[in-house]
């Protein structure tokens, strides 16, 4: 194959990566950022840095890690966090909609709102905890953190979230 | 995992599934190529440092003759300016006022002020209003005019308010620098006056000019100089403080209307600094007249007050939308969609009658700033 097939190749891969990952990365996007439009785009500039390191990560088969990885730095990189930090209104107040069942949207807008009262580095731990399902070790490697300021974020975290979501109250933190 | 950890993780499962999926491919490669295009520049910016500090450490090691005390020191030869080159149509399109305020107020009477920024549109505020705000293009104030006729000018967060007495007409409109209001007033006679109104101290400083009677909705240009509105008789007129532009009436076609009155409803939206061109948005409302075949819903027209004569139509289910023209001689009319997240702009090149659709979701290619980046070719 020449040079412009395996071009066109690892073109046509990384569309594919892109179309298949892209509802999972948005998922624990949209929990990091709280925001639709803020998850859209941490998840776009994720998948961009992937894209430029696509030939190395391809052929590595370690594209969605590096991307997720991608993904949790910006989020708690400083700069980012300044930005979002100008554009970020107070509080803004929610338009009731429809959703069938009252109790689950109450628990659900609860549960999201006390997510937002956290750090940004709290909320990763807690989506990389509890959401992903990861260890503290590996929660620490992609953080690039000591184990113990995972330890420490996911208790302080937790603690914001049971004093304001009941069913959480004693929830203790996960070996 | 515990009981209380699975309540945990099943919330943030609840969470995520409010996210609708998107597809990202066509964003993701421009901003591969933007951050790219910027790393390039950022290491040709550091070699070119590089080169410039070893030549300033050889050319210090040179030693340069000191000037003799009596020399005259010499002034810069004056630099001949060159004629500037005629402005084309860019191929490019920068949206400038990325600030956008929901159409209709949300089930809280408030409406959102969203910030166009890196191809999204994101809520910054919200303020307590049915009225529609018209937003600074520096995007630190709102103006906009109160279901009682007064007008208000505040903060984006809706602090700082200022109200002026009634009657104002809509809508207000802002100049280019942000230091200026232009408002239109209902005179107790009838008449309309042209003002303006400094926004730090709301008070309305200087009053413009005294146009013909009309209706309380008043279209103002990008200069503040010239405004175009509807007056009692059906007739649409253009006036202007600028000499150059010459007043003009398009009387509204007595077909427009349907025998009963209530059907038809006509709103100025726009009016180009020359005065030639006005957008207006006819709202046709439901009917029992059987000569009557339109469908309900708002049509938009650009007039031609030159030709006298509207150029095309837009129809547009709903409500009516708001356009502007540029003074790079095209018009921006906004398509309501669902949301802020469907709404669609249609950007005319006055004269070819050719249009792009510009999607505010739309990363553009090359753009370096945070802002204004709606972009597309013609």
């Amino acid at each position: 194959m020449g040079e412009t097939g395996a071009r066109a190749e690892a073109a046509s891969e990384f569309e594919a990566f892109v179309r298949a990952r892209t509802p999972a990365l948005l998922r624990a996007a949209y929990l990091l950022t709280g925001d639709r439009f803020l998850a859209e785009d941490l998840v776009q500039s994720a998948l961009a840095r992937t894209h430029l390191a696509w030939q190395r990560l391809h052929v590595a088969g370690n594209a969605e890690a590096y991307t997720r990885t991608t993904m949790y730095h910006l989020q708690v990189s400083w700069w980012r966090r300044r930005r979002v930090a100008e554009t970020l209104p107070g509080a803004v107040p929610e338009i009731a909609r429809d959703e069938g069942n009252e109790s689950d949207t109450v628990a659900r807008l609860s549960m999201q709102q006390a997510l937002l009262r956290l750090t940004d580095r709290q909320r990763a731990v807690l989506v990389l905890r509890y959401f992903e399902d990861r260890t503290e070790a590996e929660t620490a490697a992609i953080l690039n953190c000591a184990i113990g300021t995972v330890k420490s974020q996911t208790a302080k975290a937790l603690a914001k979230l049971r004093a304001t979501v009941p069913e959480l109250a004693e929830l203790d933190v996960r070996r | 995992m515990s009981d209380r950890e699975t309540v945990l993780c099943d919330r943030m499962n609840a969470i995520a599934d409010q996210v609708r999926p998107v597809d990202l491919y066509d964003r993701v490669l421009q901003t591969s190529g933007a951050i790219r295009r910027r790393r390039m520049l950022a290491a040709g910016a550091l070699g070119a440092l590089g080169v410039a500090i070893t030549a300033t450490v050889v050319w210090a090691a040179i030693t340069v003759p000191e000037p003799a005390p009596h020399e005259p020191i010499q002034s810069p030869a004056p630099t001949p300016t060159s004629t500037p080159p005629p402005p084309t149509m860019p191929a490019r399109f920068y949206l400038t006022r990325p600030v956008f305020a929901d159409d209709t107020p949300g089930a809280d009477g408030w409406r959102g002020i969203y910030l166009l920024e890196r191809g999204n549109l994101r809520k910054v505020s919200d303020i307590a209003t049915t009225a529609e705000p018209i937003v600074s293009p520096d995007m630190t104030r709102l103006a906009w005019i109160t279901p009682t006729g007064t007008l208000a000018i505040a903060n984006l967060g809706g602090s700082a308010r200022r109200i002026l007495p009634e009657r104002w007409c809509d809508y207000p409109a802002w100049s280019a620098d942000s230091a200026t209001v232009y408002a239109a007033r209902l005179l107790d006679d009838g008449t309309l006056s042209l003002q303006t109104i400094d926004p730090a101290t709301g008070r309305a400083e200087e009053e413009l000019a005294i146009v013909g009677a009309g209706n309380c909705e008043v279209a103002i240009s990008e200069s503040g100089l010239t405004l175009a509105y509807l007056n009692t008789g059906r007739e649409l007129h253009v006036a202007s403080l600028d000499p150059a532009v010459q007043p003009a009436t398009w009387v509204v076609p007595p077909n427009w209307f349907a025998n009963d009155g209530d059907r038809f409803d006509l709103i100025v939206s726009a009016v180009s600094d020359d005065g030639r061109h006005v957008l207006v948005n006819s709202i046709w409302r439901e009917t029992t007249d059987p000569n009557v075949d339109y469908a309900p819903g708002a049509y938009r027209y650009r007039i031609d007050m030159k030709a006298g004569a509207p150029v095309y139509a837009l129809y547009q289910e709903g409500a009516h939308a708001y356009g502007f023209f540029l003074s790079n001689g095209s018009m921006l009319s906004r398509e309501r969609g669902v949301g802020p997240s469907g709404d669609l702009y249609r950007v005319f090149r006055l004269g070819e009658e050719s249009y792009a659709i510009a999607n505010p979701y739309l990363y553009a290619p090359g753009a370096a700033a945070d802002l204004a980046l709606v972009s597309f070719g013609y």
